[in-house]
Parts: structure tokens; C-alpha cells; sequence
């Protein structure tokens, strides 16, 4: 016959407060994988790399090799630096601008998926899964696309706009264009639309408010947080682009993460550390900014419950 | 403004196949109450949201006035809507919200206030001013919502289910509040509703609404004494439906039913033959018990065994079998009895007030 | 303008336009990749159709990237799989102190850019295990990293739209707690586990920072083999044909989870 379970009478079932020594530490056995898993590949490598970057190296014989002496020469240099600096720049101006464009481009869609009737919200759905989670693939078919000989010069030509195909691969406008073919933007807004009830839409109609009208007033100023949510999110995620600029512009593109690989490929292991530091922090608190405007429940009180 | 006339012409709303709404016609004069009373699926609020604007018919006309409104946009109707759902906007006050409707017309910002004071007047909300929808109850949000409807003056105000949301005391409070802006304003209103008792105490017309069709369309009293169909007898109040069938048709517009094991002497119906089918509607609160009063009081009689008995406090619930079917009579609370046990085998019932309905239950 | 009821309806009818055309032009580089492929040539028009490009002994870079692609994707969710479902079931249904620490620590990959931990892993394997940089393991470690989020959230969804209280009458009726999961609970969260699974070996089959970065020239997955190919070759058709060959194996996965996600867990994929 079993022991008794005295641990499961009290209160709701729900309430796991552990008598047994085996049950006081089962959560903690289960966490534990992932949690020492993590540490060694991740959290272990960052400090390295949190310890590199307050080191120099000095130009030796052969090869560098690396001073052990605390400095902050790096941070600094990573403000100092012409090319890092205008890399910065160049990435953050280059990410406001495709989030906004993401967001702008995103929301008419962000609205049929979330108010639409249902033919054709499949498709667009389905469609969104593409740049989503294969957007190294849309990045190839574009190098097709903007080829000189691709489609989308073809297209030009043809109409008369131009004359001479353009050269758009190798330039920074057709990642951005990539970039901004709204898939992530079109989700988060469209969380945020769908939890606003349409009746505040009718109402304001009824009101006398033209559609347009009643739904910028109500539905989108309700739904300003999410909005603004996305366009931080895709902002964020601009920061830390890679794999798109490498392949439609060209391995030395103006975006920070490659010039950060550049420095890695360089052996300047000090200065990438503490550049790939500073990114951290700034992606950290951008993404501590998103949680706060996401989150605020005290203002949220005051409007939806 | 006063209250415009509404006109319905032949509505008809198809959602593929299914007809909510199947050719439907009534009129509501200037300044009049009315209630579409019906079960959910009824089309009621279909039928509602057609007149707004917010749904576009299959066919048929809607007049507002002498103006045709059918096609007409819904911002551009300009009647006043309440919904049955919360819908004060929660990023505005009290106030912002009243106001809103006037604001979007460039109003004098003093005539705005002075409206929205009247308003807050009206629904009697003082003191709520800048509160936000959260900081409200249902009740007074949906006063918020009345007052908001009515600042433009509109010369309709629809109401969808206006009460549905709340419990059962915020509902009371409310009802008056509507009868009470209705008084005031003279305004023409369409209320929506599946609770009888709603229609039958705010209602100047009624019109019970199934499956897409009026069933009955008329005043409170004549829905609830005269019903046409067995469907309007049931939904509207409580009755006991009962088979008959026609035995003879008499000359002075009169006939007898064989129903309950007697035949019954009743007012004949236009179209009605010996051998025609008909329901008997006989309410419970007007079924009494006789005991040793005078029979003849009662033009109806019925004899009939106890089978249960339940006292509610001021009622006394009985099911009695009559010939083989069961009637549900509310007998007065102070009756000799009120247990199962001490009610006599046998009673004897009577009414004053029955109804024939031609068709089978 | 606003003056008919035509008008209304144009409005909505506009919204659904433009996002079906939106649609179109995202599903677009499918149908690109495809011409190229079966034109056998970069020109648009394609002059003609052949679909002799489609012929395995002429995609070599597929066949040597695709073993490998697809091991590091079984290994990747298996490792997943193994990680995420006692954790996801512990943050998910148990209170206990740590918990807010596990749930944030599963969100930090998240905060540090990519390049950035490719930078930092990098050189920790250039310290301490060199035999690393361009083998399997050293490009399996990262990339489970990198998509331990999307199996966490997975799991976590559909032990949230599960009833513990079938856990429980399992246990009063005398299981023990492992016996109780494993015949009660598991079968309940399967879809939200496959779903999770799609979405990760999706993923990291075709992984590109981490091989890009630590896979040198052996350990690389279709992405990066087509992508070296591009840069030393620039295009030529039967990349394109490569990579929609890929493609279409891998969003396959994904339409499916997608299509298994819609009904019970809105919200997780799309």
C-alpha cells in the first residue's frame, strides 16, 4: 500500500508545497540540464569574452599576441574609432528606418488578419511563414530578383523608369528592402489589434465617424502600444542583422555585426570583445525598454482592464 | 429633436443559404417605445443592426421619416446606438466620452459642455466626471454609453440589449433609467431584448420576433392576454399549452373545443371547422384554486389530481392533472397547504382567462 | 467621399487587396527561385523550361552540405527535446525559488546579438577546445542555443492549454509523479511538442550564423555551402535550384507545424 500523500490534501492540487526531500528538489533537478547547459555555452564564453575585452594585444614577432593588462582602451576605442562609429550610426539610422517602414507596411495586413473575413487569410498567413523562418531563402531569390538581368529590372525597363538595369545587389538598399517585407511586424500588430473589441469601431461609427475615422480613433489608439512595441521589437532586431546584409550586399557591408566579425577574423580579439559587449548592453536595454512599454500595468489599469 | 418615425419595408437578411431575417415590416410612430422581443437566432438584433447601418440587408427599405435610409452609410444615419457589449471608449472620461460624438461635429467647446452636463443629468451620473471605464460599474458605464448616444440629438435611439451584461439589480436600476430618459426626451426608441419581462414594462409596441419572422406584433397587454401563436404564448410570460380540437362551430361567433376531457365554450376564430386542431393557452397566474367558492364564478372548470407542489414564499407552484395533461397553476402562497404531503388529492381549478390558438402545440 | 455605402465597401475590399498582394509579393521568392532553377538561367523572362537542372548528381554542394545539414538538425532538436520539456514542465507547474531565474536565463540568447556570441563562443574555443572550430559538436552547441527559445515556448504553450487536474487524478488514483507524466501528461502536450520540434529542426537545418562563423569548410549546412558557392561563383542557376530544393523540404516542416499549431496554439507560430 502507498504512503499517504499528505502533500497533495492541502489546499488545491495546484499547490506543490513539497514534504519530501526528493519532491523539495525535483524542480530544480528538472531545471537543472538546461540551466548547466547554458552556463557552459553560454554564460561561460561571455565572460571570457567580458575578460578579453579589458586586454590588449601587442603586435609581437610573428603574430600578436595578448598583454594582460587591465585597460578600458577598448571600450574607449570602440567610441574613438572612426569606422566603428559611423558603423554604428549607419545600423541604428539604417534599422529605424526599416522598422518604420516594417510597421507602416505591416499594418494594413496586421488589420486583415486580425478584423478580416476568412478567404485569403490563410494564404496571407502562410505567407508570412516564408521571411519568417526562411529568410535566408527570400534573400537568395532576391539576388535572382535584383540581378540585372532579374525580374525586377525587367519590370523597370519595361514600364520606361529606367533605362539602364540598376545595380541593387551589392548596395545597401536591397537589404534594406529585404528587411522591410513586413512578416514579424504583421504578427505583433496583429496581436495587439485582434485584443481590441471591434464594438468601440461601431460605436464611434455610429457616433459619426467615417470608418477610417473611427478606426484610427479607436481600435489603432488603443493598439498604440503594441504597435509601438513592434516597431521596437523589429528595431532590435535590425541591430543584430547579420545573415541578410552578408548575402544580398557583400561580406564588408556597413552593418555593425559584420564589421564586429571583421575584427574577429582580424584576431583583434580584445577590441570585437568589448564591441560585441557594448551591443549586448545596448540590445539588453532596449529590450528591458520593450518589456517596461509592454508591460506597464498601472497605465494599461486605466484603459483596458 | 423630436423623435423621427421608423419604417421597415420587407427586410430581409440572408447569410448564405439561412434567412436571420425573412421579410419583416412594422412601423414606429414619432416618439414611440418599441421592443423586439425574441430567443436568441430570432433576428432581433440583426434586424437592429440594419436599421443602424452596421449590417447591410438583402433586400427590403428603411425609412427614416420620409427619408429612405437604406442605403445610407452607418456614420451618416445619425441615430444614437447602444450596444449590448461594454463600449464606453476606455481611453476616454466620463465626460470625453459623452462629449465625443459632439467634438467630431466642431461644437463650440462651450455648447459641448453644457450638452454633456445635460446629458450626465438625464442618466443621472454625477460626480463620475473623469473617471475612466475600469473605475465604473456596468451600470453606470452603460449610462455613460445612453448619454453619449443622445448628446447629438439624434431623432432614433436604438438599444441592443442594453441590460444583458448586468446582474439582475444594476438591470432594475437601468430599466428605470431608460424609461425614465424616454419620458423625458420623447425620442423614438427600438430596443432589443430576450427578456419578456424587459419588453412587457418598457414597451409601448412589441414586436415578438422567431426565426427570422414577427410572430406577433402589438401592445404589451394584447401580446401578453391575446397571443396568435403557441411560440408568443410560451416565450411571453408562462403558460400551460394544451391540445383541442374543434368540435362545433356555433352561429353568434362562438364554438366549442374538446380539450382537457370537457368541451369548452369558447370565442371562435376566423377560419376554424369542426375537427381543426388548436392549442389552449391557459396561464398559471390565472389558474385558481377552488374550494368551496361558488363554481360559477369561473366560466372555466377543471377537475384534476395533485401531483407536486412547491411554495415560493408568496406563490404556491402546483402541477395538476387535468385529463392526462399536467397544468402548472400559482396558487396564492397563503393556501391551506403548502407541502405535498397536506394538499388534498383533488382540486378544483378555474380561470376567466383562456386562449385559442388555431394549430397544433 | 464617405457619402455611399459603396465606398465602405471599397474600404475593406481595399485592406484585402493590398494584403493578398502583400502576401504575394512575400511568397514571391518560392516562384523566383523556381524559374531560375528550372530556366537553367538567371534571365527574367525565362526563355525556356528545363528541368534538367533538377538532377542530384548535378547539386553537388547539396550533397555534401545535406547530410550534415540534417544531422545537425535531428541532433539539434533531439538535445532540445531532452532540455526543454523538464524545464518548460518545472517554470510551467511548479513553484519553486529559482523559477524566475530559469525563466529569464532561457530568455538571454535572446539579448546577446548573434554576432556577438559568436565572437565570445569563438574565442572560447580557440582556448580551450581548438578541436572545436569546424566540427559538428562545435557548430551543434550554438545553434541550440540560438533556438532553445522557440522549443521552450512551444512546450510551455501547450502545458499551459493542458488541465493539470488530469496530472493530479492520476496521482490520487495512486501513479507516481513520473508514471503520472508520462502516461497522463505527455501524450496531452504531443501536438505542442511536435509542433516545437518542426520549428526547431526547421531552423536548424538550415542554420547560418554558426556554421558561417565556427563550421570553417566541414562543418557547413546547405545555407552557408550555397552562400560560399555564391560568393566565389556569383549566381548561377543551379544554386537557385540547391536552394529551393532546400527550401522546400524545410518550410514544408513548417507549414505543417503551422498547420497543427493553428487550431490549439494560436499565437505560437503565427
Amino acid at each position: 500500500m502507498t504512503a499517504a500523500r499528505p502533500d497533495l490534501l492541502v489546499d488545491s492540487p495546484h499547490a506543490r508545497v513539497a514534504t519530501r526531500r526528493l519532491e523539495r528538489a525535483l524542480p530544480y533537478l528538472l531545471v537543472a540540464p538546461v540551466m548547466i547547459y547554458i552556463i557552459i555555452v553560454l554564460v561561460i564564453p561571455v565572460l571570457i569574452e567580458i575578460y578579453y575585452s579589458f586586454l590588449t594585444r601587442e603586435q609581437g614577432v610573428y603574430a600578436y599576441h595578448i598583454v594582460r593588462k587591465f585597460t578600458l582602451d577598448n571600450y574607449v576605442q570602440v567610441f574613438a574609432q572612426r569606422y566603428i562609429l559611423e558603423s554604428l550610426a549607419f545600423t541604428i539610422g539604417i534599422s529605424l528606418v526599416i522598422a518604420a517602414g516594417t510597421v507602416v507596411l505591416g499594418l494594413p495586413v496586421a488589420q486583415f488578419l486580425a478584423r478580416g473575413t476568412g478567404r485569403g487569410k490563410i494564404f496571407v498567413e502562410m505567407s508570412l511563414l516564408l521571411p519568417l523562418f526562411g529568410d535566408i531563402f527570400t534573400g537568395y531569390a532576391l539576388l535572382y530578383a535584383f540581378a540585372p538581368q532579374g525580374i525586377v529590372n525587367w519590370f523597370l525597363v519595361g514600364i520606361g523608369l529606367i533605362r539602364e538595369p540598376l545595380h541593387l545587389v551589392n548596395q545597401p538598399i536591397s537589404a534594406v528592402i529585404a528587411m522591410m517585407l513586413p512578416s514579424l511586424s504583421v504578427l505583433l500588430i496583429r496581436g495587439a489589434l485582434a485584443r481590441i473589441d471591434p464594438v468601440y469601431e461601431e460605436a464611434a461609427q455610429m457616433l459619426g465617424a467615417n470608418p477610417l475615422r473611427a478606426w484610427f480613433a479607436t481600435t489603432f489608439k488603443l493598439a498604440r502600444v503594441g504597435v509601438a512595441g513592434a516597431f521596437l521589437l523589429t528595431f532590435i532586431g535590425g541591430t543584430g542583422a547579420f545573415t541578410i546584409p552578408v548575402i544580398l550586399v557583400n561580406a564588408d557591408n556597413g552593418w555593425i555585426s559584420t564589421q564586429l566579425r571583421g575584427l574577429f577574423l582580424d584576431s583583434n580579439v580584445p577590441l570585437a570583445s568589448s564591441l560585441s559587449i557594448v551591443l549586448t548592453i545596448l540590445t539588453a536595454v532596449l529590450v528591458y525598454v520593450y518589456i517596461r512599454l509592454t508591460d506597464t500595468r498601472a497605465d494599461v489599469q486605466r484603459y483596458v482592464g | 429633436m423630436p423623435g423621427a418615425s421608423l419604417r421597415i419595408e420587407h427586410l430581409t437578411k440572408r447569410f448564405g443559404a439561412v434567412a436571420a431575417v425573412d421579410d419583416v415590416s412594422f412601423d414606429v410612430a414619432a416618439g414611440q417605445f418599441v421592443v423586439l422581443l425574441g430567443p436568441s437566432g430570432s433576428g432581433k438584433t440583426t434586424i437592429l443592426r440594419m436599421v443602424a447601418g452596421l449590417e447591410v440587408p438583402t433586400s427590403g427599405r428603411i425609412w427614416f421619416g420620409d427619408r429612405d435610409a437604406t442605403r445610407t452609410p452607418a456614420h451618416k444615419r445619425g441615430v444614437g446606438y447602444v450596444f449590448q457589449r461594454p463600449s464606453m471608449f476606455p481611453h476616454y472620461t466620463v465626460r470625453e466620452n459623452i462629449g465625443w460624438g459632439l467634438k467630431l461635429r466642431k461644437m463650440p467647446r462651450a455648447e459641448i459642455e453644457r450638452r454633456v452636463t445635460a446629458m450626465i443629468d438625464l442618466v443621472q451620473l454625477h460626480g463620475l466626471d473623469d473617471r475612466y471605464a475600469t473605475q465604473l460599474s456596468g451600470g453606470q458605464a452603460q449610462r455613460v454609453v445612453i448619454a453619449r448616444a443622445l448628446a447629438p440629438d439624434p431623432p432614433i435611439l436604438l438599444l441592443d440589449e442594453p441590460l444583458s451584461a448586468l446582474d439582475a439589480k444594476l438591470r432594475d436600476e437601468l430599466k428605470d433609467v431608460i424609461a425614465d430618459v424616454q419620458r423625458r426626451t420623447r425620442k423614438t426608441m427600438v430596443m432589443v431584448t430576450h427578456d419578456q419581462r424587459e419588453a412587457l414594462s418598457l414597451a409601448a409596441k412589441v414586436v415578438v420576433m422567431d426565426l427570422g419572422r414577427i410572430a406577433q406584433l402589438g401592445s404589451p397587454a394584447d401580446v401578453y392576454r391575446h397571443p396568435a401563436t403557441a411560440f408568443v404564448a410560451s416565450f411571453v410570460g408562462n403558460t400551460n399549452l394544451v391540445h383541442g380540437t374543434v368540435t362545433t362551430v356555433l352561429a353568434n361567433r362562438r364554438m366549442t373545443v374538446r380539450a382537457l376531457g370537457q368541451e369548452i365554450d369558447v370565442r371562435s376564430e376566423d377560419g376554424l371547422t369542426p375537427g381543426d386542431a388548436v392549442s389552449l393557452s391557459l396561464r398559471p397566474d390565472d389558474l385558481e384554486v377552488i374550494e368551496g367558492r361558488d363554481r360559477s364564478a369561473f366560466p372555466y372548470v377543471f377537475e384534476g389530481h395533485v401531483r407536486n407542489v412547491v411554495f415560493i414564499g408568496g406563490i404556491l407552484q402546483m402541477e395538476v392533472d387535468v385529463a392526462g395533461e399536467l397544468l402548472r397553476v400559482h396558487a396564492a402562497g397563503r393556501a391551506r397547504f403548502s407541502l405535498m404531503q397536506e394538499a388534498p388529492e383533488t382540486v378544483v381549478i378555474g380561470t376567466s382567462e383562456l386562449v385559442v390558438i388555431p394549430g397544433a402545440t | 467621399m464617405w457619402g455611399s455605402r459603396w465606398t465602405v465597401l471599397v474600404g475593406r475590399r481595399l485592406i484585402q487587396v493590398y494584403a493578398i498582394t502583400a502576401a504575394l509579393i512575400l511568397a514571391y521568392p518560392t516562384v523566383q527561385l523556381f524559374i531560375v532553377a528550372a530556366s537553367d538561367d538567371i534571365v527574367f523572362p525565362p526563355r525556356y523550361f528545363s528541368f534538367t537542372a533538377f538532377n542530384l548528381d548535378k547539386l553537388p554542394t547539396l550533397l555534401e552540405t545535406m547530410p550534415f545539414s540534417i544531422a545537425l538538425g535531428l541532433a539539434t532538436t533531439g538535445v532540445l527535446l531532452a532540455l526543454a520539456i523538464p524545464t518548460s514542465y518545472a517554470t510551467q507547474r511548479m513553484q519553486f525559488r529559482g523559477r524566475a531565474l530559469a525563466s529569464a536565463a532561457i530568455f538571454l540568447p535572446v539579448i546577446i546579438p548573434g554576432v556577438g556570441y559568436m565572437v565570445a563562443l569563438g574565442t572560447a574555443y580557440i582556448l580551450v577546445f581548438p578541436d572545436l572550430i569546424g566540427s559538428f559538436a562545435g557548430v551543434l552547441l550554438p545553434t541550440v542555443i540560438f533556438n532553445l527559445v522557440w522549443m521552450v515556448r512551444a512546450v510551455q504553450s501547450s502545458l499551459s492549454v493542458t488541465d493539470p487536474a488530469y496530472e493530479d487524478a492520476a496521482l490520487m488514483l495512486g501513479a507516481s509523479r513520473i508514471r503520472a507524466f508520462f502516461t497522463v501528461t505527455l501524450p496531452a502536450i504531443a501536438p505542442g511538442i511536435a509542433v516545437g520540434a518542426m520549428i526547431t529542426f526547421a531552423n536548424s537545418t538550415t542554420a547560418f550564423t554558426a556554421p558561417y562563423f565556427l563550421g570553417r569548410t566541414t562543418a557547413l549546412t546547405t545555407t552557408v555551402g550555397i552562400f560560399n558557392e555564391l560568393s566565389r561563383n556569383s549566381l548561377i542557376p543551379r544554386l537557385a535550384a540547391e536552394a529551393l530544393i532546400v527550401e522546400l523540404i524545410v518550410m514544408s516542416f513548417v507549414v505543417a507545424a503551422y498547420l497543427m499549431a493553428r487550431k490549439r496554439f494560436r499565437g505560437l507560430i503565427i
